[in-house]
């Protein structure tokens, strides 16, 4: 019985991502069904967790239905018609084909199955498909939506352990925007609902950067992550002064130069990471008056690295920004 | 990135016959910035690339193939003796190439190559110590300076593996055939071209 | 060696019957894995299959009034906004695909525009810029989506133009290139975005179509194909994004169109019809409009005299279509070739 397996993978998962807080990679492993065996591999030593990939069709297919179910019952948002008038409505109209027949079976099915269940039991299980759905595909809105609407942190813990599960999907999906899109709104519901005490604000964003590097990382040029990241550096450096003192954004600015640097080094061809670079020597120049010996000692670095790497678009590109910046300055 | 992956010292038959096969004599790998769950599949593949590579390359010939986001380096000396060493896209090949010259030269004045065999090199760690320390290819460009014997012109470069492999030969029916591939692996093959 | 790839020897001439069945089969078999995996951006894959089949002349093979029902069933009355499947949640993006769709079709009255329009202006904030749905993402993509929309539907004078511009033009970064937002990296076709907006706002001159142009033609690698930022692979559909760009900054001919043909025609599936990103790949919807449209914009034209229709460089529509609703877009003067 396919539903049942289904479930049983799908709490399996979610059990696994509960219980292991240290949890950091995700993947899905080619393969087919080993009988009598779950799928869902759980490293416990390295802390991984992964989905043997036969059940991966099953296991979406199966959650989405659900979950789509869920959501027009759960959330206002939905489209005009409710579902079951258009069920019917396209069943009589000049639509009908074999399609919506089998969907309005389904709908039937799903009606049977979850109609049992209290409102707050239907947004709990919304939010153990979403998690699921998630995993596999990071690129469907709605499931982020979904949370977005009924996951409400209530502490400081919550929210982090929230972080991680997006870390977690990124561990497969690192450009992944929706990752990105959804990390920057809990560090909004943090700020806001003042789950961060004023004086760990700069930390409590060092330790967000620190959890993009991986993403960063493990898929070069990483265009989204690197904007969220001068979104966060941005966030900090024009946070209200009596907040966050000129002092702790200096510090900020500090530890991100002397990062950047290190990842220019050994990322030759990286040019989202030059231009993150270039932004900080702005800023760094915005901040202190005399910012030329910055700039020189850039592009003495550069040369060095132009002539080590031949043949790198980004290392010339950055020269020519760095002069720019230079003139404008 | 720039990123060594792996160094392997193989052994080419020069004049047995001409499907002898190698034998890789010792290896070293660094896969951390891969996925936990594809390490042991990266490897497999890793290995067979080099032998596939050294077995179709002749003596006293250098070259570097670039396949996806990896470069394969290889120099067989002229005596068969050889290495291959792969790294990501960003690694100068002349660095790699100086440094595959010391490692030759090291191994040979250590051990009777012709007649050693990969268990008796369990101890031998100093590829290892070559991976980790070239990392950072300013570490090599220093040696590359002193070095200066190394002409540039003779890499061969190559855009893909296939360039190397002979007339008719295919990357897939290879990987398919290949016995030192496990069935895992041979999946992994197949959903990475698929999802490309 | 560079990034870049090396193509297959002759490329395959273009093959518009296989690449309408393409499309027209595209997605068909609904109770699929693959299709439940990619609903949430369907409303745009139906604008990119069927422009592309519009720019062959074949839009008639698909049934009209089902895609009309089905962008219907994707508005939701309350917002104003479409989403891109039944049942998920209106966005500017796909909203501005379901007005494509209604434009090409001329079906506005399918829906209460004005609730769309109702819908766009509520999505902008007090820096021009525009937020993609409720929960307040910002990027220069919306603002495109947004403008564009609303020029479509003959409504932009629902918003504030001036800021929508003056945000597009705080994109722009030391290089003369756009990012998705104030800060973020050049990216073409983020430029497109930009540029697009502008073009539609008559606000084109308010960049250099020189330094823009040049670091547009920086994308184009030795295959012939484009990237879209420096040290990237080349991929068909930035053949649009940059081709496009260029076009509007009246720069189209800066770049090497004979290899930029080739590099795209590589790009077929012989067997399966459509375009991939590149030579090799699986094929799929995305990449088959904006290899068509790129080869519109150069005025393709082969032996067998397949001819495609005029595609707009901005709207990436069919021209005639642009031309029924009175639609005008800026073009900048051309600049020398350098
Ligand atoms: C009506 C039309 C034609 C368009 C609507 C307007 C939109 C949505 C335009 C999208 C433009 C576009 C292609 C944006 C790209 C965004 C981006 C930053 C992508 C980076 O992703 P990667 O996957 O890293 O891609 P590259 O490696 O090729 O840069």
């Amino acid at each position: 019985n396919v539903a049942e397996l289904c479930d049983k993978i799908l709490q399996n998962l979610s059990n696994t991502i509960d219980k292991d807080d240290l949890l950091d990679e995700f993947d899905i492993i080619p393969c087919e069904s080993k009988l009598n065996q779950s799928p869902v591999i759980h490293d416990l030593t390295s802390h991984k967790v992964a989905l043997e990939s036969w059940c991966v069709p099953y296991l979406f297919k199966h959650s989405y239905h659900q979950f789509l179910w869920i959501c027009r019952k759960s959330r206002k948002t939905s489209s005009t018609s409710s579902s079951s008038s258009t069920i019917q409505s396209s069943n009589s109209g000049p639509r009908r084909d074999s399609g919506n027949i089998a969907s309005a079976k389904r709908e039937k099915e799903l009606s049977r199955k979850l109609s049992c269940l209290s409102e707050s039991e239907r947004i709990s299980k919304g939010l153990l498909l979403s998690r699921a759905l998630i995993i596999i595909n990071p690129e469907l809105t709605l499931a982020w939506n979904y949370r977005r609407d009924f996951f409400h942190p209530s502490s400081l813990e919550a929210l982090e352990k929230e972080q991680r599960f997006v870390s977690l999907v990124m561990s497969r999906k690192p450009k992944c925007p929706e990752g990105f899109t959804y990390r920057k709104w809990l560090i909004k519901k943090a700020l806001q609902k003042s789950l961060v005490e004023p004086s760990r604000i700069q930390d409590f964003i060092s330790q967000e950067i620190d959890m993009i590097e991986q993403p960063i990382r493990s898929y070069s040029t990483n265009y989204h992550a690197w904007s969220y990241r001068f979104w966060l550096l941005e966030l900090v450096l024009t946070y209200d002064k009596t907040v966050v003192s000129k002092d702790q954004k200096e510090i900020m600015l500090d530890r991100e130069l002397q990062k950047s640097n290190t990842w220019i080094k050994s990322n030759v061809s990286d040019y989202s990471g030059c231009h993150y670079r270039q932004k900080l020597l702005d800023c760094m120049l915005n901040f202190c008056s005399d910012g030329i010996p910055l700039l020189l000692k850039e592009l003495d670095e550069n040369e060095k690295r132009i002539f080590i790497f031949e043949g790198h678009e980004s290392l010339w590109h950055h020269r020519r920004t760095v002069i720019l910046l230079s003139i404008n300055h | 990135m720039v990123k060594l992956f792996a160094i392997s010292v193989i052994r080419r038959p020069i004049d047995g016959p001409p499907d002898g096969r190698c034998v890789l004599l010792k290896g070293s790998y660094d896969l951390a910035s891969f996925g936990f769950f594809q390490r042991a599949s990266v490897k497999e593949f890793m290995s067979f690339s080099s032998q596939t590579i050294v077995e179709r390359t002749s003596p006293a010939t250098r070259q570097s193939v670039k396949e996806q986001e990896f470069f394969c380096h290889v120099y067989v000396r002229v005596d068969g003796l050889s290495v291959v060493l792969v790294s990501d896209i960003d690694y100068p090949s002349r660095v790699a190439h100086t440094l595959m010259t010391k490692v030759l030269d090291d191994f040979s004045s250590k051990f009777e190559w012709r007649s050693v065999g990969p268990e008796a090199l369990d101890a031998y760690r100093d590829l290892d110590q070559t991976l980790a320390k070239y990392q950072n290819p300013r570490e090599a460009d220093a040696l590359t300076r002193i070095q200066t014997e190394l002409d540039e012109t003779k890499i061969i470069m190559h855009n893909t593996i296939e360039a190397v492999l002979e007339r008719g030969e295919k990357l897939d029916d290879l990987v398919a055939k290949s016995d030192n591939l496990s069935a895992q692996s041979k999946m992994f093959y197949k959903t990475a071209k698929k999802t490309n | 060696l560079s990034t870049d790839i090396i193509l297959p020897n002759a490329p395959p001439d273009l093959l518009l019957p296989k690449h309408a069945g393409f499309l027209s089969k595209y997605g068909t078999a609904k109770d699929d894995y693959d299709y439940c995996m990619t609903e949430f951006l369907r409303m745009s894959g139906m604008y990119w299959g069927l422009t592309a089949l519009q720019l062959m002349d074949r839009l008639d093979s698909v049934p009209k009034e089902d895609v009309v029902a089905f962008v219907q069933d994707c508005f939701h009355e309350g917002t104003g906004g479409f989403s891109p499947a039944k049942d998920h949640d209106p966005h500017l993006l796909y909203s501005l695909s379901a007005i494509q769709i209604l434009a090409m079709y001329d079906e506005f009255k399918a829906v209460d525009c004005s609730k769309v329009v109702e819908f766009v202006q509520s999505l902008q904030q007090p820096d021009g810029s525009f937020f993609g749905d409720k929960y307040g993402e910002v990027d220069i993509r919306f603002s495109f989506c947004a403008v564009a929309t609303l020029a479509l539907m003959k409504k932009l004078d629902a918003i504030d133009t001036r800021k929508a511009a003056d945000f597009i033009l705080s994109c722009q970064n030391f290089d003369g290139g756009f990012g998705s937002k104030p800060g973020s990296e050049s990216h073409a076709g983020l430029i497109y975005c930009a540029v697009g907006t502008l073009s539609i706002l008559k606000e084109i001159d308010r960049i250099d179509g020189d330094a823009l142009g040049w670091w547009l033609c920086e994308r184009q690698l030795k295959s012939g194909g484009f990237n879209g930022r420096p040290e990237k692979l080349p991929d068909v559909c930035y053949s649009w994004w940059v081709l496009a760009s260029l076009t509007i900054l009246g720069r189209g001919d800066w770049i090497d169109q004979k290899a930029l043909i080739k590099f795209i025609l590589s790009c077929q599936d012989v067997s399966t019809g459509g375009f991939a990103d590149r030579p090799g790949d699986v094929a799929d919807p995305f990449h088959t409009l904006f290899g068509l449209g790129a080869l519109s914009i150069l005025g393709y034209e082969d032996e067998t005299t397949v001819k495609l229709k005029k595609i707009n460089p901005v709207f990436c529509m069919s021209q005639e279509v642009i031309d029924s609703l009175g639609i005008e877009v800026q073009i900048l003067p051309g600049g020398g070739a350098c």
